[in-house]
């Protein structure tokens, strides 16, 4: 099938789904207005006037962190969904049986969630640009252009969330049990196994390098970083607080999509459905 | 042509084997019966076909290889109507279409041949189990595909049910086309097919036209006022096969050519007087379970 039957298909079969309509909508609402939780914060120093939140180039941090959380939630939940349901309706092995390749349906599932992870970035930016503009009293392209490749980190970051939630789901099959799967490693278990036993046994930075660690660096917190900077400039480092630069999370988090897309794939093409 | 070749599959889920080195070969136009018990590897066999499963062992082949992606040419119904539930009968039959790469078309004749032309609105998930069969009959029929593959069609629906699911098989099996179907009912076998595999413990015990592995003869039951002389009568005549003693009758199996006029008029030539003469077609159920049991003795 072509590139563009397979994301006809793809919506054809998702755009009258609720679930996903909840969570499309839930998304786009919130992944603009969430920052506004910013408006309710009072200054605390050394932290910066939270006014800065809204202002270039700060806007790309603070909107990339709060729509990264959206993005684990809403958008992953509908990476894990998107499999796990079709498994449920047993509508996975229909399309095997209605003639689809195995590739193809995986590709159909593959360029869907490029697509709004597409529309999620784009939606960003506009959100970000506009944002930016209504609270920057002045500024020049050149600040609204200063992003550190903000974009396409947030891109990365959706289809990173998505394509992990995917493999979940590829992997477990039951919805239950795999989005408990999705929601446990990433909030809990990865961080268990870095800090409890990768670093207790080898120490070092290395276990900042799990994959769901550097996909959150790809938009981390902003707090974090400006207290990483305070630290330096006081002098008291700690490795609690380290985040990885932009190009190392950028290319870790590309390998691991390449090997959660793999070991989807290698699933999917061996196991009976 | 040669539909479809299955050679040798072998097929196993830890210890049970589901599929014992079956083989078996599909003709164009045959309407063809996989009949064995529940649990006898019908459904694995037909999933393997299907390319939902792989054999442990052995291959098959699709219209002599002819096609790169031959289920694009099969409308297959595998055991339950699997569609999405928030979708009503059209999406979803437009999502069997553009997976079958047919180009839009309207579902009116399919959804009327299978009486949903009145729900089509309604999504999946309001559908009777008779109504989510038929439609997954009508998609099937999507793309009007060489062979139709159906997996106990009329398992779980009601009595009117499964009369309406066996009136639109016996519809499509008019049209020619080719049809694989697995069931465990003889007599759905026995009214849809012209071939039937019997199959039992994953191994094909017997193939053939329904009409051979019927038989050909007829069985007579004969109660008469002297059934000593029926005996004897009986032992004269080299049309009769086989002669069964039941508890009040005998049991014959006589050449269906012979008329039943002919036979009373013989044995009353004789002077023995008929109190009971009952004249019916050998049972594919008697045909199975003497096919089955020899199996089974060997």
């Amino acid at each position: 099938m072509t590139t563009i039957k397979l994301i006809q298909l793809e919506w054809s079969k998702w755009s009258k789904n609720s679930v996903f309509k909840t969570l499309m909508i839930t998304y786009l609402a919130l992944s603009p207005s969430l920052i506004f939780m910013g408006k309710m914060l009072n200054q605390v120093p050394p932290l910066p006037s939270p006014s800065i939140i809204f202002e270039f180039p700060n806007v790309w941090d603070y909107l990339g962190y709060s729509g990264s959380w959206l993005a684990f939630f809403c958008l992953g939940y509908f990476g894990v969904y998107m499999i796990t349901s079709e498994y449920g309706w047993r509508t996975l092995r229909q399309s095997i049986i209605n003639g689809q390749t195995r590739l193809d349906l995986l590709k159909g599932k593959l360029l869907f969630i490029l697509i709004i992870s597409l529309i999620a970035a784009i939606y960003y930016m506009i959100a970000g640009i506009a944002i930016g503009v209504y609270h920057s009293s002045t500024f020049t392209l050149q600040d609204i252009l200063d992003t550190n490749y903000a974009p396409v980190r947030y891109f990365l970051m959706v289809l990173a969330y998505m394509i992990f939630g995917m493999m979940a789901g590829v992997l477990v099959k039951r919805s239950g049990l795999a989005l408990f799967t999705y929601f446990t490693y990433i909030l809990f278990a990865e961080r268990l196994v870095r800090w409890l036993f990768h670093y207790k046994l080898f120490g070092g930075n290395t276990h900042y390098y799990y994959p769901m660690n550097a996909v959150s660096d790809l938009m981390p917190n902003p707090l974090m970083k400006f207290a990483d900077g305070v630290k330096v400039t006081s002098g008291t480092g700690n490795e609690a607080l380290h985040l990885l630069q932009s190009g190392e999370s950028i290319t870790l988090t590309t390998i691991y999509v390449i090997l959660f897309i793999a070991v989807s794939w290698m699933l999917l093409k061996k196991r009976d459905l | 042509m040669i539909v479809l070749e299955v050679a040798h599959i072998s097929k196993s889920y830890g210890p049970v084997k589901a599929l014992d080195g079956f083989s078996l070969q599909i003709e164009s136009g045959q309407v063809y019966g996989i009949l064995g018990p529940n649990g006898s590897g019908k459904t694995t066999l037909l999933g393997i076909i299907s390319g939902i499963l792989s054999p442990d062992n052995g291959q098959y082949r699709w219209f002599e290889g002819e096609y790169i992606l031959p289920n694009l040419r099969i409308g297959t119904l595998l055991e339950t109507p699997n569609f999405y539930p928030y979708l009503n009968a059209d999406d979803n039959l437009d999502i069997v279409r553009q997976i079958k790469g047919v180009a839009p078309m309207s579902f009116d004749e399919l959804l009327d041949m299978v009486k949903l032309t009145d729900r089509r609105r309604s999504v999946f998930r309001t559908y009777s189990l008779g109504m989510k069969q038929r439609l997954a009959i009508a998609g099937t029929l999507v793309g009007d595909p060489d062979v139709l593959i159906f997996d106990e069609p009329t398992n779980g629906l009601d009595p009117e049910g499964i009369a309406e699911v066996r009136s639109i098989l016996t519809d499509i099996a008019a049209t020619g086309k080719t049809v694989i179907m697995a069931s465990h009912i003889l007599n759905e076998v026995e009214k849809v097919c012209s071939h039937v595999a019997i199959i039992k413990k994953g191994n094909l015990l017997a193939n053939g036209p329904v009409g051979m592995i019927l038989g050909n003869a007829d069985i007579f039951e004969l109660r008469a006022d002297d059934m000593g002389a029926l005996r004897s009568w009986c032992g004269e005549q080299d049309y009769i096969h086989e002669l069964h003693e039941k508890h009040e009758w005998l049991e014959l199996e006589v050449d269906p050519e012979i008329a039943t006029e002919t036979m009373i008029r013989s044995i009353s030539q004789r002077g023995i007087l008929l109190t009971h003469i009952v004249r019916k077609k050998r049972s594919l159920e008697d045909e199975f379970l003497e096919i089955t049991n020899k199996h089974e003795n060997q």
